[in-house]
């Protein structure tokens, strides 16, 4: 599989396209997608774009929020000088968008957000009809699933997040629990994600359910098995944790790429994701600047 | 006014169900598991049972599932022309548009809705909700992202929709605003949160015989000021009902309080 990875300034370009990287994906402050984490001036990007021209890689513009319909010109503006300096795609969310960039006359590569909840072959034909053409699919969709829904579907790219990295315990975009530390006036300031909270069931512990390890290192064999295309390592403000992230998804897929065998696999998972200590470098959503020397290892 | 209840096809054969329904329309089916989708022996069944042709109510189809579906959809074509589904997936919106336009009658339920309005507010039950009711969280509110209007009239006559369905106040406001469309309001509990990892099974299942059945339990800790809620595959807080000339239609799940649950604990699993 090859690797995206979300990246927001031109020195993390630098560092992810030459350590391995097949395509970096991000936005711009201005005109944000739907993570924080974003470019906060445009000569970087276009920089990190060039960049990625002069390696061979790609590059892929998010603008994959919901956005109002005054927005709309710009955001064609946008889209339309950065394909005109070399970028590669579009990562779309909302069919309304897609559907102006039709009128408009403007069909780059589109790539489909998970946030678009692609979970059948008819979904994705929904999107393929506006003139999508890579899909980002949920973790919660099954490899044996994924397999049936693309080949039942046109010959498209297909993205996953790595299971073991991105975990997502509630089905995107229907997680409608308030964000941590959240300065919206209705919602509570959580410290982390609702879904990662511990809660009481009567007298009885309560977590909200996700996957073990060992599953996640059989989903991750299988996305390989099955053939899809792209890994995907998710832009964040935190970037020796992106780091961490990006050096763990490149190993666990290059070995995948020598043949390991399945039990193999789950053993290296398990023993690679617990021995790295996640938690030691802090929430994604924390900004933690680009570290003066990148670890060898994670 | 109409009242439904959804309900799941594995409660049809139940005594009690008859006096649970009290004369309300059915919903067959469930908004968040594969597992509770009908079949059309289901859909005979409760037709016999109540007398009146259920309203099919559907989940984010995976392929497998959207098969079975499918074939669902087939036979109600072919015996019950212009039945009611709730769509909650653009896949199968897609699907009944392509192979059954004017077949069925098009019901887009609460998760489509909310693909277009991702953002919730103003959590029943919150102090935060307090003295947040002015000028300040109705600025906020009306700067949600959300779908332009215009597009969403669109298509909702591109794909015959009759009606939409929402259990957010907000949201229920800006169709009775700007869309002649008929509108149902679910209460008493709003979504919070659905997942596939299901709580009463540990993890995602190929086969289930919904051993959640009709348990609620009630889930709370200290970084919240008010108790979400578990049913099945989702996640809910309290909801109370929107006061509305446009409301023609409200939709409640049964539900009974359960204290407890041995749940599944996935240890070795990341967390934060």
């Amino acid at each position: 599989m090859r690797i995206t990875v979300g990246v927001k300034s031109l020195k993390e370009a630098d560092y992810f396209l030459h350590n391995g990287a097949d395509e970096i994906h991000f936005s711009l402050k201005t005109v944000p997608g739907h993570r924080a984490a974003a470019f906060s001036n445009e000569k970087e990007l276009l920089d990190s774009v060039k960049l990625a021209i002069r390696l061979r890689k790609k590059t892929m513009l998010g603008l994959n929020a919901v956005y109002p319909r005054e927005k709309y010109p710009l955001l064609l503006r946008h889209a339309r000088k950065m394909t005109d300096h070399g970028l590669d795609g579009i990562i779309v969310r909302d069919p309304a968008l897609l559907e102006y960039f039709n009128t408009k006359k403007f069909r780059p590569y589109f790539v489909s957000s998970i946030l678009c909840a692609c979970f059948n072959s008819q979904a994705m034909e929904f999107y393929q009809d506006l003139g999508v053409r890579r899909f980002t699919l949920h973790s919660q969709i099954l490899p044996q699933d994924v397999k049936m829904m693309v080949s039942a579907a046109m010959k498209t790219e297909t993205v996953v997040f790595a299971p073991c990295i991105f975990l997502a315990a509630n089905l995107v975009p229907f997680c409608l629990c308030p964000y941590p530390e959240s300065r919206d006036p209705g919602g509570a300031r959580l410290p982390d994600h609702a879904c990662t909270l511990r809660y009481k069931c009567g007298g009885s512990d309560f977590r909200m359910l996700d996957s073990n390890l060992y599953f996640q290192a059989d989903m991750f064999y299988d996305f390989y098995g099955i053939g899809v295309h792209w890994l995907k390592v998710p832009r964040q403000m935190n970037t020796p944790k992106l780091i961490a992230d990006f050096k763990i998804t490149l190993f666990l897929n290059q070995l995948l790429e020598k043949g390991i065998d399945r039990k193999t696999f789950a053993v290296a998972v398990a023993e690679l994701v617990k021995r790295a200590d996640m938690n030691k470098y802090g929430k994604s959503y924390h900004f933690k600047p680009f570290p003066d020397k990148p670890e060898k290892h994670a | 006014m109409e009242k439904a209840i959804i309900l799941s096809p594995s409660l049809i054969n139940q005594k009690s169900t008859l006096e649970l329904i009290k004369g309300a329309m059915v919903y067959l089916g469930d908004e968040f598991c594969i597992h509770k989708q009908p079949s059309f022996a289901d859909f005979t069944s409760a037709r016999k049972l109540t007398g009146a042709t259920p309203v099919l109510l559907s989940t984010l189809l995976t392929e497998p599932a959207l098969k079975s579906y499918a074939v669902l959809l087939s036979e109600c074509a072919k015996k019950a022309p212009g039945t009611e589904v709730v769509v909650n997936d653009i896949g199968l919106l897609h699907f009944i548009d392509k192979n059954y336009r004017g077949r069925f009658s098009i019901t887009l339920g609460r998760l489509i809705t909310y693909l277009f309005d991702p953002k919730n507010t103003r959590v029943l039950g919150s102090k935060s909700e307090r003295g947040l009711e002015g000028k300040k969280m109705k600025l906020w509110e009306s700067s949600l992202e959300a779908t332009p209007t215009p597009y969403i009239k669109k298509f909702l006559k591109r794909y015959a929709v009759e009606r939409v369905e929402t259990d957010s106040e907000r949201i229920f406001k800006k169709y009775a605003d700007n869309m002649d469309v008929k509108i149902s309001f679910y209460y008493p509990m709003r979504l919070m949160a659905m997942t596939r990892f299901c709580p009463f099974r540990g993890g995602i299942s190929l086969e289930c015989k919904a051993p959640c059945g009709s348990r609620l339990l009630t889930l709370r800790t200290r970084h919240l000021d008010y108790p979400l809620f578990s049913k099945g595959n989702a996640y809910f807080v309290k909801n109370r009902l929107v006061k509305h000339p446009r409301l023609d239609r409200t939709v409640r799940f049964p539900f009974v309080k359960s204290n407890n649950l041995k749940m599944y604990i996935n240890e070795g699993s990341l967390r934060g």
